[in-house]
């Protein structure tokens, strides 16, 4: 294998706290300068948003990059493609570069959809033949045929990232970085935009993943980067840093209500938080990989750090193509009315009705219709797996198949009658 | 860099496996190439020839947007110079009294006029197009010269719209096309060097000290003064001209477009001479600063 990005001593420094100078304040220090009283004059602070990151990445390889916000992530990916320059070291990369970092940033609100995707075409390196060659396939990806000889102003923010990402995916990249475009647009788009993504690591593209969503990462990415105040923190196969990473997490939260490192908007009021959840199957054993229509068993070790009264805790499963269904103490009323210290609520789901693929668990403790004590948080994953065949569907029907449809499957019967 | 491999398009518009697997083949080849690395200037050159596409997408973006929802549409181009013309005419020619060396005042000042005007408004679009596109700048990677770039040669296209009512003062003038006119195409190159280089240092500037908006339209109506578009050059006293047309090499521009357009002689070519070089070097040190700040510019943006 041949090396298709490589990082050496990489740092970049960024000064604090203003973005742009005027030319009053830098008249003014030189004028301090040169009467000899440098020692009042304020220095911008400098911040390291990366510091000494030495990283090859394979042809063909895929990537993940995790980390908490202000890792550093999105400056390695600005850096690598060619948006910003290190400070220090030096970055090499081998064939061309595509990032899905901004998709909407070429767009002109004045222009049609027609004109903005040759602009962006343009803008990503490709030559007008090159884009006239993908321009009917770019139509078909973004369904926004009927639109396209609008000014994009009457676009919706979804139309915009669809026409975007459409664009930015037809560049046929070697390197594609990848910034949490998972997160943006519907259900849907984001459904489109992941199988985009194992479509390109199929056909042997090098992909840099930036992501928050864990699952997503689990899937797909070979190797794993985990950055922590610019500096690497470790380096590995995707599971073992996934559960470093997760572990930390973990730890930090529940620190957290001492060291009050957490304000109330990132974990919710606290008073009570979720440690993890583990899975189960329906004889209690953990499991992470279930079969179809198995029963799926799932404990909420929660940490109460006071007396609290009546949490609603709430259970969600979810997919890359979103929420699927769940389980919620405000609905069903089923609820503790007061619970303090360590404890753990057991949740049973007696049949999973879902299609081969990996799933999420997310937990929430709610306080009131409004208000959370622990916002919703994905603690768990699972896997179901096999294949389509052995649930009794048609061989023709494959799990690249299964992937644009709803992985719940419901038990149904088609019945045919003829008129006439 | 290295050969693409053509595209085959399947049905659903997809491009087939077999043909990116021959693809990374032939990567495998292929440099690692430094993109860290700072670029000289014939690297930086080359770079821009190959996104000279984009070069000419923005032009064509930036004439479109610029005349989208107005009412004349490109006629502003031709419009702006005309009514400058016309006022001049009427305030400096007639009022003032101020010497055309002979010519008539309208076919006087409209030749300085047209040239001056292409200059202003390289400079009124160009100067801010790096900031104005901050999304750009601040999230893709492409040439940042291209933006001041694209503002000027969008600039040249309101220039040769305003250049067709030069058409009319033949007809109402009487003057013959004659082979004179050639001489047009050096005045055109030395002030598009010139129109270049200014925008690339005050849009280089400009990124760093926004103080540069406000400086600019008192720069611009000052360096008109300071150009002999109201007046002949020949009002400039002759002790001082060389030093004045060295400091300002939009003036022999100027004279010359005079001299061509309206008097039907060649331009004085020393003066043009003298224009053509100090422009040159100009372009020379203004776009190495450029590419030597350009780095920072997603930075500070």
């Amino acid at each position: 294998m041949s090396m298709a990005v490589e990082l050496s001593g990489v740092s970049k420094k960024y000064r604090k706290g203003f973005r742009y100078r005027s030319l009053r304040e830098d008249l003014a220090t030189v004028g301090r300068r040169f009467l000899g009283r440098s020692s009042d004059v304020r220095e911008p602070r400098d911040f390291w948003a990366l510091r000494n990151l030495s990283l090859t990445v394979d042809q063909g390889e895929v990537l993940g990059v995790i980390g908490n916000n202000g890792a550093g992530k999105t400056t390695a990916l600005k850096l690598i493609s060619r948006i910003s320059y290190p400070t220090e070291g030096s970055i090499r990369v081998r064939g061309r570069t595509a990032s899905l970092i901004e998709l909407t940033a070429g767009m002109h609100p004045e222009l049609t959809g027609r004109d903005n995707i040759f602009v962006y075409g343009a803008i990503l390196g490709m030559s007008r033949r090159e884009m006239e060659e993908r321009y009917e396939s770019i139509l078909s990806f973004a369904e926004l045929r009927e639109f396209i000889d609008m000014p994009v102003k009457h676009f919706s923010t979804g139309m915009y990232v669809r026409l975007g990402f459409s664009v930015a995916v037809h560049t046929d990249p070697d390197v594609l970085l990848v910034d949490e475009v998972l997160s943006v647009g519907d259900v849907g788009f984001q459904a489109k935009s992941f199988d985009r993504m194992l479509r390109f690591r199929q056909d042997g593209t090098t992909i840099m993943f930036v992501s928050h969503n864990m699952p997503a990462v689990a899937q797909i990415c070979d190797r794993v980067l985990w950055l922590e105040d610019g500096r690497q923190k470790m380096l590995g196969d995707t599971k073992s840093v996934l559960s470093a990473y997760l572990e930390a997490q973990d730890r930090r939260l529940a620190t957290a209500r001492s060291s009050s490192e957490l304000r109330g908007d990132d974990i919710g009021a606290a008073d009570i938080v979720i440690e993890r959840i583990t899975t189960h199957r329906a004889d209690g054993s953990v499991a992470d990989s279930f079969g179809y229509r198995e029963a799926l068993r799932l404990r909420i070790h929660y940490k109460a750090f006071r007396e609290v009264r009546r949490p609603y805790f709430m259970v969600g499963i979810s997919h890359h193509a979103g929420s699927l269904f769940g389980a919620s103490m405000q609905l069903d009323g089923r609820c503790p009315e007061k619970v303090s210290g360590k404890g753990v609520v057991e949740l049973l789901f007696r049949e999973l009705p879902l299609l081969p693929g990996t799933y999420q668990v997310i937990g929430q403790i709610r306080r009131d219709v409004s208000t959370n004590y622990y916002n919703p948080r994905q603690l768990a994953s699972f896997v179901v797996a096999g294949s389509l065949e052995t649930y009794g569907f048609g061989e023709r029907v494959g799990l690249g198949n299964s992937r644009n449809t709803s992985p719940v499957v419901v038990p149904y019967e088609w019945q045919l009658t003829e008129e006439g | 860099m290295f050969g693409r491999a053509g595209i085959e398009m399947g049905d659903a518009g997809e491009v087939t496996t077999q043909v990116y697997q021959r693809r990374r083949e032939e990567l495998r080849l292929a440099p690692l190439v430094e993109v860290s690395a700072r670029l000289g200037l014939l690297a930086s050159l080359g770079e821009l020839m190959v996104f000279r596409g984009l070069l000419w997408m923005l032009i064509v973006r930036e004439v479109k947007i610029r005349y989208s929802q107005t009412l004349l549409g490109i006629g502003w181009a031709i419009a702006q110079p005309l009514v400058l013309m016309l006022a001049f005419t009427v305030f400096f020619g007639r009022f003032a009294g101020i010497s055309s060396d002979g010519l008539p005042y309208p076919l006087f000042s409209y030749a300085g006029l047209l040239p001056w005007t292409f200059f202003a408004t390289s400079l009124a679009f160009g100067v801010p197009s790096l900031v104005t596109n901050t999304p750009l700048v601040a999230r893709v990677y492409f040439p940042r010269e291209i933006l001041p770039l694209a503002s000027v040669l969008s600039a040249g296209v309101d220039f040769g719209a305003a250049a067709l009512v030069y058409i009319a003062f033949m007809a109402i003038y009487h003057i013959a096309p004659t082979s004179v006119l050639v001489h047009l195409l050096p005045l055109l190159l030395v002030q598009l060097v010139l129109a270049v280089a200014v925008t690339l240092a005050l849009a280089a500037i400009n990124v760093f000290y926004r103080d540069v908006r406000y400086v600019l339209p008192v720069v611009t109506q000052i360096w008109l003064f300071a150009t002999p578009v109201i007046y002949p050059l020949s009002v400039v006293p002759e002790g001082i001209r060389a030093t004045y047309l060295a400091i300002n090499p939009l003036a022999g521009v100027i004279d010359g477009y005079r001299r061509v357009l309206a008097a039907g002689t060649p331009p004085d070519m020393s003066l043009l001479a003298l224009s053509a070089v100090s422009s040159i070097g100009l372009l020379i040190v203004a776009y190495l600063c450029f590419k030597r700040v350009e780095r920072s510019f997603a930075d500070v943006i």
